[in-house]
């Protein structure tokens, strides 16, 4: 039954092929947009986690403060490798875990300087880290030795530095004085994302001189998990936040902030000695997800808008060919059709369109984006901050697709549904009476 | 075509209008939605890019920055998302610049700049309650309450050197003669000695303990330097709002209001403001919001701020006031802060004002008060940190953006105090170089044995440069005078300078101007390069830009899918049409006759709805503007240039709305008007039925 319902519906649409194309046409343009949009989302959230998790972040970090009074802090794990102890027990889907030196400092060369993060990396117990950037000149290894530090290639416009050059790093310690370290340019990098404007590494024993403190203390610990576990962050970290209060460290409440936000209510508590703050990548990046919810909020507003005349055009084209398919109509009614026969002929009409159209869109929006992600096109820097990236990148994958396409057909189903229904409620008689 | 001819076409248009009713709706809906989306959201985009061109040519930015082409970087006045300041070549000579500029025609006046950060330590809780012991001991007061003060906070900080020792390198930790400081402040033999003399004993405070206190709060401040007197005349929005502005010839600081209250307001007092002009202003509850609820929880944990401010007397009158107020018996200070501050939508108008009223008139509300000396350490651009100390004259705020982070962002300092943080050789710096190059007989170093001479033997990489340090024991004695020290006016207009602020006589010259500038700087030789408002504001000016692009894109987008629905629309309706088509051919019409009634029926749909929609897009609007949409958080205050948007409706918005809408349903009926026009008689004919 269902198999005839089809073929009837597959015979009507090819008989009114012009209406039915240029319907496939909206709906085919409407999804491959979505997809592009939702393409585009993705993709900037990939961007905002592969840049993330490579520079500043791992998936949960275990960072902390370390108050030496009351209000002043520094973002220290002290104790870094008995942390680290536990914080393996605790999340078992680790995949691995590094430590990384926190800082912020001015960074000098002969001819610029700069404000820039500072991380302190331990390059040898950093397989990850190495593989994922791609080094111009130098090498990267060289990072183990004191006072080298790694920059990226946009950095060179200000510093005009090349390996081997000297690089003067001067900031500001725990107590309030500044101190000042010569370093040499051991690797330029090649730019990951927005954030390797203003982020430099330097080998985590030259931080602790820089910062004056002990050589057991860290920035932050930064969990690693396998991608499939990527889902249930939120509760990795929850536990994790347990499991570390369980084993006596002293943590902070949730707060889902980048930690370099957190200094001003930290300082104004009043305790002091270490406390443990558990966050995930996306809270180190927070003050740059609102791009995203703007960006997902136009998107659905645009899509909205283009659903509702849609809409309004296959009812508009379902009305018609009822009009004009009344006597059709009437002569299946009156050769046996059931009411729920001749509504289901219709919807079958209605989805299978929208099917059509959408698998049709579908793939054609994968393909303007394999288009555009070949051609990397390059973004004006007003677009870099949305994008997170120098180039525009679009993030298709086969579940977004299938979704699109799931989307499209509900919305036309749902679209024919009151015209089908209206449709099987003809009496045969007259329909079959009925002239034009 | 005779003009009879189009008389019968219209005729027959609109009975078919009335005749096929439902594609008219159709049709007609979609349009009125589409000239109704273009009329509101294009004269929104409009007002928000008035009202922030406002904004930002009115607070900081001119119509146009000049600066020297030889940057590194574009300028950025408002401050990007580098959280680092552009680097700017410098221009040696401002009064040259200045007659330059002046020389192009349309240049009505220009303002010397300098943009900069540096970090500020908001004096630390010991040295506030140090100098508040000296005035007493100076008028002879009795002191004995503020000297329990000071050696409690003593012994404070004796803990806190204890707690350092976990992550602090040994090496460098505070060497043991710190700590046998400390330690010696807090024994009784030191403050017997303190009685007979104060004077010495205070020395030892200042100099050898306050130091190793290190919870002065660090602040992170932006700041113009210019010349106060021209700023505040060419950006006339500008108002003082506490205290005074910079005296003319004097050195100075003042503070943008935001920053004041934002930064320097005691945090709890802040947040009480922030909870009453939710409740009050924006509707807001605390039990139905979760920043409030934040805000509640962080002012009943965060009382210490407010108990290290009071001494004994203080104490005990807090104690008992808040007693009194909450019917407890608890005898805790902190304790009974914290249940004062746990307030609920029923107390909070009252312990508000019982906190504006009792309590704050005993305690600081602001860490530095105008009049007060603020000390200002920054990296200059080779990399050391230099400290200028100024004198706070006053808070200033631009009027209509007084709550905007992005126009209130940036202090105000003079020209000459900016010159010297930033690096540059100011008069007065040489001056003492060379007294002191004289006093010290500096001697000729060679070129080989230079860094032996300078620096003695080769020491590790290490440096602590503790420049503040260095230079205190000299900076002490003469701090009066180094705060209320004045400069010749000729020193101001004379130095060098970052970039400067145009203010145009007509702004609609913008771009000739700027090449007109730009051309001036070749001619006089200086290397000028001019950036129009919305480049020199970086991203927030392209924020424009950017929205109108994407309205743009929407709107086409929108409008190509409704195209072809009403293409669609449109075909379906003419096949329906076939037999009559076909009649109105056999009785002699030609096919220029039925592509034109079609293509006016059309464009009779399109009008009239386009028409409707940019009328109530208009009422809209008209609506909106009267009302005003309210800026719900700080940033929308500078997007609208003030508490409200009153959106305002222009012609061009309903003309392009109306051009849209009749191009959109002009092309959509030249498909089914060549469908219609192959229609034959016969064809009209065999039509069964």
């Amino acid at each position: 039954m269902a198999f005839v319902n089809l073929r009837i519906a597959a015979r009507s649409l090819i008989q009114h092929r012009r209406r039915s194309l240029f319907l496939a046409t909206a709906l085919a343009a409407v999804t491959a947009l979505l997809v592009l949009l939702q393409g585009l989302s993705a993709g900037i959230r990939e961007t905002m986690l592969h840049t993330a998790t490579t520079l500043t972040s791992g998936h949960v970090n275990v960072g902390g403060f370390f108050k030496v009074a009351a209000g002043q802090s520094a973002p220290i794990v002290s104790g870094a490798e008995k942390v680290m102890e536990a914080v393996k027990r605790a999340v078992p889907e680790m995949d691995f875990a590094v430590q990384r030196g926190r800082g912020w400092a001015k960074v000098i060369s002969d001819t610029g300087s700069m404000q820039a993060g500072i991380g302190g990396i331990d390059i040898k117990n950093e397989p990850e880290f190495k593989k994922v950037l791609s080094i111009v000149s130098g090498n990267i290894d060289d990072l183990a030795q004191p006072n080298t530090i790694l920059v990226f290639e946009e950095q060179l416009k200000k510093l005009e530095v090349k390996v081997g050059d000297a690089i003067t790093i001067s900031a500001q310690t725990p107590r309030g004085t500044a101190n000042t370290i010569d370093t040499r340019v051991v690797a330029i990098a090649k730019d990951v994302g927005l954030l390797s404007k203003w982020n430099v590494y330097i080998s985590a024993e030259t931080l602790h001189t820089l910062y004056q403190v002990r050589s057991d203390t860290t920035g932050a610990i930064q969990v690693h998990l396998k991608d499939r576990d990527l889902k249930k962050l939120g509760t990795i970290a929850a536990r994790l936040r347990n499991k570390l209060e369980a084993d006596g460290f002293r943590v902070m409440d949730p707060d889902p902030r980048a930690f370099w936000m957190k200094f001003e209510t930290v300082n104004r508590e009043d305790w002091t000695g270490q406390k443990l703050d558990v966050t995930t990548w996306e809270d180190e990046l927070s003050f740059m997800t609102w791009t995203l919810q703007l960006l997902d909020g136009l998107s659905a507003v645009l899509m909205l808008i283009l659903i509702a005349i849609v809409v309004t055009g296959i009812m508009n084209t379902m009305w018609i060919a009822i009009r004009e398919r009344t006597r059709e109509i009437g002569a299946l009614r009156a050769i046996g059709m059931q009411r729920g026969g001749v509504m289901r002929m219709f919807l079958a009409e209605s989805v299978l369109l929208g099917l059509t159209a959408g698998i049709g869109g579908a793939l054609l929006g994968a393909a303007i984006a394999a288009g555009v992600n070949a051609a990397r096109i390059e973004v004006p820097l007003s677009v870099q901050l949305f994008l997170m990236s120098d180039h525009l990148h679009l993030a298709v994958h086969p579940p977004l697709l299938v979704g699109a396409v799931i989307l499209i057909t509900a919305v036309t189903g749902l679209a024919a549904l009151y015209p089908s229904f209206r449709a099987a409620r003809l009496s045969p008689v007259r329909a079959m009476s009925h002239f034009g | 075509m005779k003009f009879a001819t189009l008389g019968v076409i219209a005729q027959i248009a609109f009975r078919n209008l009335f005749a096929s009713r439902l594609k008219t709706l159709i049709v007609g809906g979609i349009i009125f939605f589409g000239a109704l989306l273009v009329v509101v959201g294009t004269s929104l985009v409009d007002s928000i890019d008035a009202a922030m061109s406002r904004s930002i040519i009115g607070s900081v930015a001119g119509h146009i920055q000049v600066y020297s082409s030889k940057s590194k970087d574009v300028l950025e006045v408002m401050g990007g998302f580098a959280l680092d300041g552009p680097d700017i070549a410098e221009l040696d000579d401002f009064a040259k610049v200045r007659q330059t500029l002046l020389s192009v025609p349309n240049v009505a006046s220009v303002v010397p700049m300098g943009i900069g950060g540096a970090v500020i330590t908001s004096g630390n809780t010991i040295d506030i309650a140090l100098e508040k012991l000296r005035d007493q001991v100076r008028g002879k007061a009795n002191h004995d309450a503020q000297k329990g003060h000071v050696r409690q906070m003593v012994s404070v900080l004796g803990r806190d050197m204890d707690t350092a020792k976990v992550v602090r390198d040994e090496a460098t930790l505070a060497t043991t003669e710190d700590a046998e400081a400390v330690a010696r402040a807090g024994t009784d033999a030191f403050w017997a000695e303190f009685d007979k003399d104060p004077l010495a004993g205070l020395e030892f405070l200042e100099n050898r303990v306050a130091p190793q206190a290190t919870d002065a709060d660090m602040l992170f401040l932006r700041y113009v330097g210019t010349d106060p007197g021209v700023f505040s005349k060419t950006f006339d929005r500008q108002r003082i709002i506490d205290g005074t502005t910079i005296p003319e010839g004097k050195r100075g600081f003042l503070f943008s209001k935001y920053v004041y209250e934002e930064q320097l307001k005691l945090k709890t007092a802040r947040r009480l403001d922030r909870i009453d002009d939710a409740i009050r202003n924006r509707g807001k509850t605390i039990a139905g919001d979760d920043e409030l609820q934040r805000f509640v929880k962080e002012n009943s944990n965060q009382v210490r701020e407010i108990l290290l401010q009071l001494d004994t007397p203080g104490t005990e009158l807090f104690r008992r006031k808040l007693q009194e107020e909450l019917g407890s018996t608890e005898a805790d200070v902190g304790k009974l802060l914290a249940a004062f501050f746990k307030t609920d939508d029923r107390t909070f108008a009252r312990r508000h004002r019982f906190f504006y009223d009792e309590l704050a008139p005993n305690l600081d509300l602001y860490r530095i008060r105008v009049g007060d000396t603020l000390t200002i350490k920054a990296f200059t651009k080779s990399g050391y940190v230099q400290s200028v100390k100024l004198r706070v004259y006053g808070t200033f705020a631009f009027q209509g953006l007084e709550r905007s982070q992005l126009a209130g962002a940036l202090n105000l300092m003079d020209i000459v105090s900016f010159r010297e943080l930033y690096g540059f050789m100011t008069a007065e710096r040489e001056q003492e170089m060379l007294a002191l190059k004289a006093a010290v007989q500096a001697r000729d170093v060679s070129r080989d044995r230079a860094e032996e001479d300078l620096f003695g033997k080769k020491e590790e990489d290490i440096r602590t440069v503790e420049v503040a340090v260095a230079s205190e024991p000299m900076a002490r004695p003469r701090r009066e005078q180094t705060v209320d020290r004045a400069y010749d006016p000729q020193e101001l207009v004379r130095g060098p300078i970052l970039n400067a602020a145009v203010i145009v006589k007509d702004p609609r010259g913008l771009a000739q101007t700027m090449s007109d500038i730009e051309a001036a700087g070749v001619r006089a030789g200086l290397p000028l390069k001019a950036l129009s408002w919305q480049q020199s504001s970086g991203l927030i000016g392209q924020f424009v830009t950017m929205m109108r692009a994407v309205l743009t894109i929407a709107v086409l987008i929108i409008f190509v899918v409704a195209l072809v629905i009403i293409n669609n629309a449109l075909v379906m309706a003419t096949l329906e049409r076939v037999q009559e088509i076909g009649t109105l051919r056999a009785v002699g019409a030609q096919r220029r006759f039925i592509l034109a009634m079609l293509i006016i029926e059309a464009l009779v749909v399109g009008i009239i709805f386009g028409a409707l929609g940019a009328g109530v897009g208009a009422v809209v609007v008209a609506t909106i503007g009267k009302i005003g949409i309210p800026a719900s958080n700080d940033i929308f205050f500078f997007f609208f240039s003030g508490p409200r948007l009153y959106p305002t409706l222009s012609t061009v918005n309903v003309l392009v709305a109306l051009a849209i809408v009749f191009v959109v349903s002009g092309v959509s009926s030249f498909y089914p008007g060549y469908l219609a026009m192959r229609v034959t008689p016969r064809q009209a004919m065999q039509t069964e039925d």
